[in-house]
């Protein structure tokens, strides 16, 4: 590699924390997840896209604009019939296929970040938890270094027997950073606006009730005692996960407790397996080259068995 | 790490792009970091131009609940009623284009697409537009007689306080709301 000049020194600090090198697998990993996570997003909302897209949909285009702050971004501003709609879904699509397979990955990026701008800008009353994780990443994924790892050019190329770079960490720190915003944004915005709900223990017994639940019923009268305290572990999960997951001697226990909570959200609640794949997506940013390594030799390992 | 070592991981050939990498991750960072606060309900930005600009192109909206926190609503539904002249009323969706039913089970958009337009406060105008545009479609379809004669109906569940659940085994509150363009702030029937 190219020695560089030296940077001043007030960058040291920043340089250390941002261009340090990890192995691109890691990267690799989160752009295949990112991109598998949001096509599943697409297809579920396929069957929906007039609805929350169009002008003839539920929302109306005028007071979306009026009220976009600062502007209006989007590509519905252009793409208005049913057809470009459909089109957009349809490029959007092939984009993430692309960034999947590592495949122009840049530019497919590109695509993704707009794709996720535009439908964030026309349909903000359709906008869910696991599309504002997507959108965070998606811009995430554009600015962290492509790589060639764990692409179809590359695979078919070397048959697997590439050799993974080592390539800068912005992107992964800021990842990380990004996942710490969300747990501890949304534990703190119950202190900043007080929910009776948290604070009194009773959320879960309300949530196990509400809409989202999957399983409603007189049972949950039953077990306030365990609701109350599942509320407050839940809190204590969020406030710990993005420690755990970035000391790096208690990833594999945040990556533990982030699974527990999240899949214990999915299990108990209807229809949000999205924002648990979605935030599992956001775990792999934490992964160091030494577990990648290891569940590339466990792989190696099983397929050789299976031969 | 030692500087030299910093220095090495240096990616990019040249001073230049390697410091503004490094200022973009500092912002990037710092913007982040300052988002932990969450913001005060009725706040809509960051305050500043650049900022919210930055915010829509590059980090999105940072506004992290983790639980959507409706926990009171158990069950919505919505639909529209025509008057059909005779003192009858027809039942079409809610759901535009096409007037396609609201999804039983509930899909999740659905429900926060439907809870944001009819039953915050935060979006009157949108509800206001969406039932204008009903009012044009309906005329579309089947002819201006029917403009004004019709009323998009909300039957909501609320769960009741669960002290009060506890004294009678009752889970649930039925609520019905119905509204019209004439009266889009909606009117109990």
């Amino acid at each position: 590699m190219p020695r560089i000049p030296p940077i001043s020194q007030w960058l040291r600090l920043p340089a250390q924390l941002f261009l340090m090198r990890e192995d691109e697998r890691i990267y690799a990993a989160v752009r295949i997840a990112f991109a598998a996570v949001a096509l599943l997003n697409l297809i579920f909302m396929w069957p929906d896209r007039h609805a929350f897209l169009s002008d003839s949909g539920m929302i109306d285009r005028d007071v979306v604009t009026s009220r976009a702050d600062p502007v209006y971004l989007s590509i519905f501003a252009l793409a208005r019939s049913d057809a470009a709609i459909t089109c957009c879904l349809l490029v959007t699509a092939l984009a993430l296929v692309m960034l999947m397979a590592g495949i122009g990955a840049r530019l497919a990026a590109f695509w993704v970040l707009v794709w996720h701008i535009s439908y964030h800008a026309r349909a903000p009353l359709a906008t869910t938890g696991w599309d504002m994780v997507l959108r965070s990443f998606s811009f995430l994924v554009l600015v962290s270094p492509v790589g060639k790892c764990w692409t179809l050019p590359a695979l078919m190329r070397a048959g697997g027997k590439m050799i993974p770079a080592l390539v800068p960490r912005h992107g992964l720190v800021l990842m990380r950073l990004q996942v710490v915003v969300i747990y501890w944004q949304a534990v703190l915005a119950r202190f900043v606006n007080p929910d009776p709900y948290w604070g009194n223990g009773e959320f879960m017994s309300y949530f196990m009730l509400s809409h989202h639940a999957r399983w409603p019923g007189r049972w949950v009268l039953e077990y306030e005692g365990i609701l109350t305290f599942t509320t407050y572990t839940a809190q204590i999960a969020e406030v710990a996960i993005p420690v755990l997951l970035w000391v790096k001697k208690t990833r594999w226990w945040g990556m533990l407790l982030g699974l527990a909570l999240h899949a214990g959200i999915s299990v108990f609640a209807r229809d949000l397996w999205l924002f648990f794949l979605a935030m599992m997506m956001t775990y792999l940013a934490f992964l160091r080259a030494e577990d990648v390594d290891a569940v590339a030799h466990r792989m190696q390992r099983l397929f050789s068995r299976g031969k | 790490m030692n500087d030299e070592n910093a220095a090495d991981a240096l990616p990019l050939k040249g001073r230049v792009p390697a410091v503004l990498l490094l200022v973009f991750c500092c912002w990037h960072a710092v913007f982040l970091v300052i988002s932990i606060v969450p913001q005060r309900p009725g706040q809509e930005d960051r305050g500043t131009l650049p900022m919210n600009l930055y915010g829509q192109l590059a980090a999105g909206n940072q506004g992290w609940k983790m639980f959507e926190t409706i926990p009171l609503l158990h069950s919505l539904d919505a639909r529209i009623e025509i008057e059909d002249g005779a003192g009858g009323r027809k039942t079409v969706g809610s759901v535009l284009p096409g007037f396609a039913p609201y999804p039983k089970p509930e899909l999740s958009r659905h429900y926060i697409l439907l809870h944001r337009l009819l039953l915050s406060s935060s979006s009157p105008s949108q509800l206001e537009a969406y039932l204008r545009r009903v009012d044009d479609h309906l005329s579309a379809l089947r002819g201006p007689a029917v403009r004004g004669h019709w009323s998009l109906v909300i039957d909501a569940e609320y769960t009741r306080t669960l002290i009060y659940s506890r004294r009678d085994g009752e889970l649930y509150v039925f609520a019905t709301r119905s509204f019209t363009p004439a009266k889009p702030g909606g009117v109990a029937p």
